[in-house]
């Protein structure tokens, strides 16, 4: 190539970007998948959706109420996680459960009291509400975990010996509070730049295509590349700016540690946002119309990433085909890689394989687009 | 008259919608991955994960302990190693979720009755996890605890009677495919009502169909019938695929539920005209379907109960008619939820409908002036 003809692709380059710029910056609806969308997502995922079970509301019910009872019953309204309802019986809060305005029954039966000076099992039964397994395993779990610390200290009054011989210590690492908005929302930060990259590109370059702009465009002497990185580059600092924004508001907002370095974030961010893009400009090659563009931007990117990330569900307690899929979903790695910035710092083990992982993908997807986008003009 | 007019208008819809073969596979396909995708994809249950032992330990106990969790469905691997550096490097790259640390008095102070302390190190970048496998952990050591002392004298720890109504085995396919009734149908429809205005502005015979003889309430109720129509159809073929190819009860009315999801459809229907009367093309049309959707989705109880939002949020959940649809589902389809506790969740969903589907008329009245 000669200095000139470089230079001339350099000129172009650039005013391709600057129109694409203009594009991107006039259009409503890019303003909506830009800032809009980004910011709603990252409002519901960090005050809307909760995993931590802290209001959890269970019904008591005391047959026969004795000192002991109301012992233990207090021991379990003292916990901040229970909204607590009493009765003396159960079928007040038969109801409740049915209609989902109760997560859980805990019935002390008539001979509580009896049971425990015979030293038999514990008159408690816990009744929870199977329809919200994830709620159901935590009020059993509190339950569990009140009956037994009250069992040890009623045995420590009595001046027994304490009956739970193997205490188990846990510590969880990273997330001491356990607050399950620090993985949901950077998370959600990958959701974000896959929409930004994945839904924002596809439509803008299916709008070429649906108007038949694309041949006036590529009738003139820009090429093959120039028009994708004069596509890209514009959306590529739209989600750029994006991810700042949401890391901003992840640190002021929701109180969310960076134990890793900024510029470890931004490079890794850099690299998924090719892979976002090169999907979309995917898509659009594929998909010519701006509804059919869009079904396949959320079927192909969004979906998975919502699904197949790991941020919501655990892949290894899925079936072995669906694993198998996950490991193809780029979103997969950014998460991992994200949550370990935030929460546990610089770590180059799961960093560098997951980058690696995604400079493949993105170099994949680019030449597919590549050829895909000059057979269709041939 | 008027039927005559209702009638072709509700035909010309229906073909609009499903005329174009790659529109019908955009709108029949996606329900049908995600119906699939979310049965097996979408559980919070922890299961096949590799747990980490540092087994300081040189007495059989720790062993019996070690080979309960080998036997635990949870676990599918049991990884050992040698030094605290080594389980701070595992943990790091996320080798395992969870390393229990057994010490080296473990056997002695157990075999002298004396109280001895297992450490359980967890990963907390997904916590929720952690939790899960921490309270599997918990109940194994529990019990591996009484069983060591059956073999003593002293009585064995007294447990709870512990029972999941509804849902016996906790299983989350059974909680979660049932609810694809309310957030499957919500999509279509939105889908289908939302974009057929926002098409036909874009055309221009939207201007058409206001000059027609059609009254502003005749183009609402013909463009509303058809995603009813379309969104009773695919709740029938959901709630038929959940009971016979999942095997999931319905331990409800079936009319009951149809009846409550006809009222939840027309809620979503003004929502969809109300949104369809304010944009001016089929990308904006897309753009405000999103908008409405994610926070519904999302503040509804599908991913998470809504008890867990903050107060203020909690009013927002409440005007949305899936929050309300969700009981419904999950009551009727698991719980055999009593008519009446039904009704108290049918009539604010009726009442959403008539706000939304009053102002979207309104809005195409003022349009059509």
């Amino acid at each position: 190539m000669t200095p000139q003809a470089r230079a001339g692709r350099w000129r172009r380059i650039r005013a391709l970007v600057i129109k694409e710029s203009l594009q991107v910056l006039r259009d409503p609806s890019s303003f909506v998948v830009g800032f809009v969308l980004p910011a709603l997502l990252l409002l519901l995922f960090g005050f809307g959706v909760s995993f931590d079970a802290t209001r959890v509301r269970v019904g008591l019910v005391s047959e026969q109420p004795t000192p002991e009872t109301a012992w233990f019953l207090s021991s379990l309204s003292n916990t901040p996680f229970f909204q607590v309802t009493q009765s003396s019986d159960r079928r007040a809060f038969l109801d409740g459960l049915a209609a989902g305005r109760l997560d859980g029954i805990v019935v002390l039966s008539g001979d509580f009291s009896e049971r425990l000076a015979r030293g038999d099992t514990a008159g408690v039964q816990v009744i929870t509400d199977g329809s919200d397994p994830n709620t159901a395993g935590l009020v059993s779990g509190y339950v569990q975990g009140a009956w037994s610390s009250w069992a040890a200290q009623r045995a420590l009054s009595a001046g027994t010996v304490p009956k739970d011989v193997i205490n188990v210590d846990s510590r969880f690492w990273f997330n001491p509070e356990l607050e399950s908005r620090r993985f949901l929302v950077p998370g959600s930060i990958a959701l974000i730049l896959m929409m930004i990259g994945a839904l924002l590109t596809a439509l803008v370059v299916s709008r070429e295509w649906e108007r038949g702009t694309i041949e006036a465009l590529l009738a003139t002497p820009v090429g093959i590349f120039e028009f994708i990185v004069g596509k890209l580059v514009p959306n590529f600092v739209l989600g750029m700016c994006a991810m700042l924004v949401c890391v901003f508001a992840a640190l002021f907002v929701f109180h969310i540690p960076l134990r890793g370095s900024l510029a470890v974030l931004i490079g890794f961010t850099a690299l998924f946002l090719l892979v976002a893009l090169s999907i979309g400009l995917l898509i659009s090659t594929v998909a010519r119309t701006q509804f059919l563009a869009s079904q396949m931007a959320m079927l192909v990117a969004f979906l998975p990433g919502l699904y197949f990330s790991g941020f919501l569900f655990e892949i290894a307690s899925m079936p072995s085909p669906l694993r198998a899929f996950a490991t193809i979903v780029p979103a997969r790695y950014y998460v991992r890689g994200l949550q370990t910035i935030f929460l546990a710092g610089d770590i180059a083990a799961v960093i560098v394989p997951s980058a690696l992982m995604l400079a493949f993908m993105s170099a994949v997807l680019f030449v597919l687009t590549w050829r895909n986008t000059r057979q269709r003009l041939d | 008259m008027i039927w005559i007019r209702l009638r072709a208008l509700i035909v010309k819809e229906l073909l609009a919608a499903f005329r174009d073969p790659r529109a019908r596979v955009a709108l029949i396909l996606p329900p049908l991955i995600q119906l699939f995708l979310f049965a097996y994809a979408a559980t919070l249950e922890v299961s096949n994960v590799p747990i980490g032992i540092l087994n300081e330990d040189w007495g059989t106990a720790s062993e019996q302990l070690i080979s309960r969790f080998e036997r635990a469905s949870t676990f599918s691997e049991i990884r050992r190693y040698r030094s605290q550096d080594e389980v701070r490097a595992a943990i790091d790259n996320q080798a395992v979720m969870v390393v229990v640390h057994i010490n080296q008095e473990f056997s002695r102070q157990l075999a002298a009755n004396e109280e001895t302390t297992v450490q359980v190190l967890l990963d907390g970048r997904k916590s929720n996890s952690a939790q899960l496998v921490n309270s599997y952990i918990g109940s194994i050591v529990r019990q591996f605890a009484i069983d060591f002392r059956a073999g003593n004298a002293t009585a064995p720890m007294s447990e709870i009677v512990d029972r999941t109504w509804y849902n016996p085995n906790r299983d989350y396919m059974t909680a979660m495919v049932p609810t694809l009734i309310a957030s499957l149908t919500m999509t279509l429809v939105l889908m289908v009502v939302g974009m057929s205005v926002a098409r036909e502005r874009e055309l221009g015979t939207f201007e058409q169909l206001l000059v027609s003889p059609l009254q502003p309430l005749e183009i609402v109720v013909g463009k509303a019938m058809p995603g009813l129509l379309v969104g009773l159809g695919e709740g029938v073929v959901i709630t038929f695929i959940v009971t016979k190819v999942f095997g999931i009860q319905l331990q409800g009315s079936a009319i009951v539920l149809f009846v409550a999801l006809a009222v939840f459809l027309l809620a979503v229907i003004g929502v969809a005209l109300f949104i369809s009367s304010l944009v001016g093309n089929q990308q904006q049309a897309m753009m405000g379907i999103m908008v409405f959707m994610m926070p519904a989705m999302l503040l509804s109880g599908f991913s998470s109960p809504v008890q867990n939002m903050p107060n203020w949020l909690y009013p927002v959940a409440m005007v949305n008619p899936l929050t309300h649809f969700l009981v419904i589902v999950r009551g009727i389809f698991l719980r055999d939820m009593p008519l009446a506790l039904v009704l108290d969740r049918v009539w604010p969903m009726a009442l959403i409908a008539i706000v939304t589907v009053t102002t979207a008329t309104w809005l195409f009245r003022r349009r059509s002036q």
